[in-house]
């Protein structure tokens, strides 16, 4: 298949450029309800992209236009030709500046180990299944339901400038919901795993610690409107909140006007009190479901400080945003990692705080710095006495908090998650914000 | 004019009945879907233009077969022109792959479905089908709206135009059914971004419906306003956190219709118990002012079609009458456990995924009220205005809404006053319970997706009229 379409791009002479990615899944999946497997499902799925590239000039300026278009595995020639037809016509009009696209590169591909390689996927699938369900063995609690997705990913990236690679990779994909029933209404918790390796202990704890906190949300009280409080946001939410500095580092959104993020300059804002940012991107982080060698445009991968003591080392991008922007292009990882902070959680509870550690949906405008989310489980500590509460909501904005912001020294890792993307964060469980605005009864 | 079905699908049709043919003579229930869907996405913005195929475009087939107990899934995109006695044999081990490494395991039981004989099909319409117009002049159009919309204002840093439009064809072939549907969709929005040097915002308007590239003309009117708009939150003030009389315009009712009793009425959540809901069939949930519909068949909108995934036919189900809930939406194989009647609502993100219960079309049925007197009532409190985000929790029935902005009203008058941004928080019967006036007209909205959970991701269309009760903002 990729050499006929190889083929039909060789010979098409509109075309400046392209580039082609395949990927072949094969997947298992599996529905429970309770321990009970409500749909087993399978897959095998193949899907390539191509994208074509046009170059042309106007007063003397450079351009390239390109367009993506997908070639399912049972077109036949004419329908292919048909189709990058189509592509190369829409790419004479997208009038992009000019960047040249990645050459074949000598620098080592560094790939990720998975013990999944061992087997096959339906051999997994029992022994991720008994991982989960480990310690489900409350008398007023239990996994509600899960989902539990295997994915075999066989990726081949080729391009008009040399570039052949392909790579196997992992990814593995949990949902599941926590139960806890006493004397008043059952409760439930969500929570989402992903992973790309075989780790029992990870899988098992996590169920755990999310049966555990659906018992002490059972006992909550509503959430007391405190107006503007010191508030500490631990797990997942913690890494959506990071996040953001990722995403202010990008080439593109700086080209875009998104970031005014420059590199030498602190991305914390001026006079900063609280910790400061250290962030690196690594390709190759263990247990990761985004670690690759390369990236989507086949730029070899390597570990890259991107934020250090609160400054802006330099923007990370593709191949495009990068050029536009005159930096070296790091290719896209979806890896971030932070470093640590000043504080322990528990010295973070020294004084009067609200804790959230599950939200309806936490969300953080990119664009403005905004956030805010409804709680689903908290603890309020009035110097005295520590509350489990729900409810209620919390909102800022980061932009004008982010100078006074302690990160917590213990770790975690997890995801954090984009529309259509994966992100991979492994830093602090925990961080403290000052001056947020908590709404309630 | 007419949309036309996938040529494709239409050539493969007598290879997937023949499959379902095959494999009926071991297992007593086999469905085949197949898809062919092609969507392109247009963007311009100050510095880049993008055209490409969308998250929308696949190609490709799922294979569902009762396996005695329950049910097992194949989704597959390569199928062969001949040998189909030998392709059927590599599907039907497919089907069964887990069942030597999960012996031993429980599995959910379920019945053999039993299905009337349908063959049906439709084939939507639309004004300008998009493979007409060609992306010089889509782009060409974009480029103009998103000039006039930088122009407006200094303030305005960058400003976006984005037309999606996504054709679909769908067959379903079963031992007794045979359907096939093929029509257009098209969404189209203008996002100004705004800065005043310290700080930005961003608001954006968005188009949807049935529609072809007429869709991009609807955009015209409206450019200068949502730029203005936008510069105008950068003044904008912050709530003081409390509980207060509103008013949601149509969008917002949509999102709340949506949250409160769209995704807590998911049937498949019944099945796993996930639904506080089911506790409350045929008793109050909402003010007797509140009727509330959903499915294929409510409206015309993005998610209005004959059949869904699983092959059932849309329908439009009464789920709020005068404030009594009366029922959910449900996927086959949830109806299928429950003993209900399938309601048409079984949707996949794509071949390549699970059914669940989703919704297509969710609206609050319009009341009699003049939105002039609703907002004349309110001595203070606010209009809130242009939905960002919303998120279901079906077990606790809380529910958890983000808007750009609300705009105050004081003394039966609405201000110049506006705060952004907004979060609504509560519990779902104490929102719908305080609704006491409806406003006589409605709109629907079908812009962006809705996903289950965090994935998932389906098109579907929520709106209502002007409704007034009580929220707490934040």
């Amino acid at each position: 298949m990729l050499n006929r379409i190889i083929d039909i791009l060789k010979s098409n002479k509109d075309i400046s450029d392209w580039k082609l990615v395949q990927n072949v899944t094969e997947a298992n999946e599996l529905f429970l309800i309770k321990k009970a497997i409500d749909m087993p499902r399978t897959k095998r799925v193949v899907n390539i992209e191509v994208t074509v590239y046009r170059d042309f000039e106007e007063n003397g300026s450079k351009y390239r236009g390109s367009s993506i278009v997908k070639i399912p595995p049972t077109m036949t020639d004419e329908e292919i030709a048909s189709t990058i037809k189509e592509g190369v016509f829409a790419a004479t009009f997208v009038k992009n500046e000019y960047y040249p696209l990645p050459s074949r590169s000598d620098r080592e591909l560094i790939a990720a180990e998975s013990s999944f390689d061992t087997a096959p996927l339906n051999e997994w699938m029992p022994k991720i299944k008994d991982a989960l369900y480990k310690y489900d063995n409350f008398k007023n609690g239990c996994i509600n339901s899960a989902e539990i997705f295997l994915n075999k990913n066989d990726t081949t990236i080729i391009n008009s400038k040399g570039i052949n690679i392909s790579f196997t990779g992992y990814s593995g994909h949990i949902e599941f919901i926590a139960n806890w029933k006493e004397e008043g209404e059952e409760i439930e918790l969500y929570k989402e795993l992903m992973f790309s390796d075989f780790d029992e202990e990870n899988l098992s704890g996590t169920a755990q610690e999310m049966l555990e906190m659906s018992k002490e949300k059972v006992n909550t009280k509503p959430t007391p409107n405190l107006g503007s409080f010191p508030v500490i946001i631990t797990g997942s939410p913690a890494a959506e909140l990071l996040k953001h500095y990722y995403i202010q580092s990008n080439a593109k959104h700086v080209y875009n006007h998104i970031s005014t993020a420059k590199p030498s300059e602190s991305i914390q804002g001026s006079d900063i009190k609280g910790d400061k940012i250290n962030m690196v991107l690594d390709p190759a982080v263990k247990n990761s479901p985004v670690s690759a060698p390369v990236d989507n445009d086949g730029v070899t991968l390597a570990r890259q400080s991107i934020i250090k003591d609160g400054v802006l080392q330099k923007y990370w991008g593709t191949t495009q945003y990068s050029h536009y922007l005159n930096v070296e292009p790091t290719g896209r990882i979806n890896n971030m990692i932070f470093e640590g902070g000043s504080k322990t959680i528990s010295e973070m509870r020294a004084e009067p705080y609200l804790e959230i550690a599950a939200f309806s949906d936490f969300q953080l405008s990119p664009m403005t710095g905004e956030f805010a989310g409804e709680i689903r489980l908290g603890w309020y500590f009035d110097g005295t006495t520590r509350t489990t509460v729900s409810g209620g909501s919390i909102s800022g904005n980061l932009n004008a908090l982010h100078n006074n912001m302690y990160l917590s020294k213990e770790l975690q890792q997890c995801v954090a998650k984009e529309v259509f993307e994966t992100l991979n964060y492994s830093g602090p469980k925990a961080v403290m914000l000052y001056n947020v605005l908590v709404a309630g009864n | 004019m007419k949309i036309k079905m996938s040529p494709y699908l239409l050539q493969t049709k007598a290879s997937l009945k023949k499959i379902v043919e095959i494999l009926s003579q071991k297992d007593s229930y086999v469905s085949i879907l197949g898809s062919d869907t092609k969507g392109k996405n247009y963007a311009v913005t100050k510095n880049t233009i993008d055209v490409n195929d969308s998250f929308w475009t696949e190609r490709g087939f799922v294979l569902r077969a009762y396996n005695g107990t329950n049910y097992s899934e194949f989704s597959f995109n390569e199928m062969p022109e001949d040998n189909l006695e030998q392709f059927a044999a590599y599907l039907s081990r497919q089907l069964d792959s887990y069942k030597v490494s999960l012996a031993g395991s429980e599995f959910e039981s379920y019945p053999v479905i039993e299905e009337e004989s349908i063959k049906a099909d439709f084939y939507g319409e639309v004004e300008i089908l998009p493979q007409t117009v060609s992306s010089e002049v889509i782009l060409k159009k974009l480029t103009e709206l998103k000039d006039r919309g930088l122009r407006c204002s200094k303030a305005v840093f960058n400003y976006q135009v984005i037309f999606n439009t996504t054709h679909l064809s769908k067959v379903f072939i079963s031992t007794k059914k045979e359907l096939e549907q093929s029509y257009v969709w098209s969404e189209a929005y203008l996002f100004a971004l705004t800065t005043n040097g310290s700080s930005n915002k961003y608001l954006f308007k968005s188009f949807s419906g049935l529609k072809g590239a007429e869709i991009i003309e609807e955009m015209n009117p409206h450019v200068e306003e949502v730029a203005i708009e936008s510069e105008r939150l950068l003044s904008a003030g912050t709530i003081v956190p409390g509980t207060y009389d509103v008013i949601c315009s149509p969008d917002v009712t949509g999102i709340i219709a949506h949250e409160a009793f769209g995704h807590g009425v998911e049937m498949d959540m019944f099945v796993k118990d996930r639904a506080k809901a089911v506790e409350y069939i045929n008793k109050p949930v909402a003010s007797e002012l509140v009727t509330m519909h959903e499915g294929a068949k409510a409206a015309v909108q993005v998610s209005s079609y004959l059949f869904d995934d699983e092959g059932v036919l849309g329908t439009d189900t009464v789920i709020i009458d005068k404030g009594i809930l009366k029922t959910g939406i449900s996927d086959l194989l949830s109806a299928l456990k429950l003993g209900t009647a399938p309601t048409g609502n079984g949707k996949r993100q794509s071949y390549e995924r699970k059914a669940y219960a989703r919704m297509t079309n969710t609206i609050i049925a319009p009341g009699k009220d003049k939105v002039e007197d609703m907002i004349a009532s309110i001595k203070h409190g606010y209009m809130l205005v242009d939905s960002l985000s919303g998120m279901e929790d079906p077990k606790n029935w809380g529910i958890q809404c983000m808007f750009a902005k609300c705009i105050e009203i004081k003394d039966g008058k609405l201000t110049d006053k506006i705060l952004s941004p907004i979060i609504m928080t509560g519990y779902v019967p104490e929102l719908l319970s305080n609704i006491s006036m409806v406003s006589d007209d409605m709109e629907l909205m079908g812009s962006g997706m809705c996903g289950k959970g965090y994935k998932e991701y389906v098109k579907n269309a929520c709106g209502g009229p002007y409704i007034k009760t009580k929220a707490r903002l934040g």
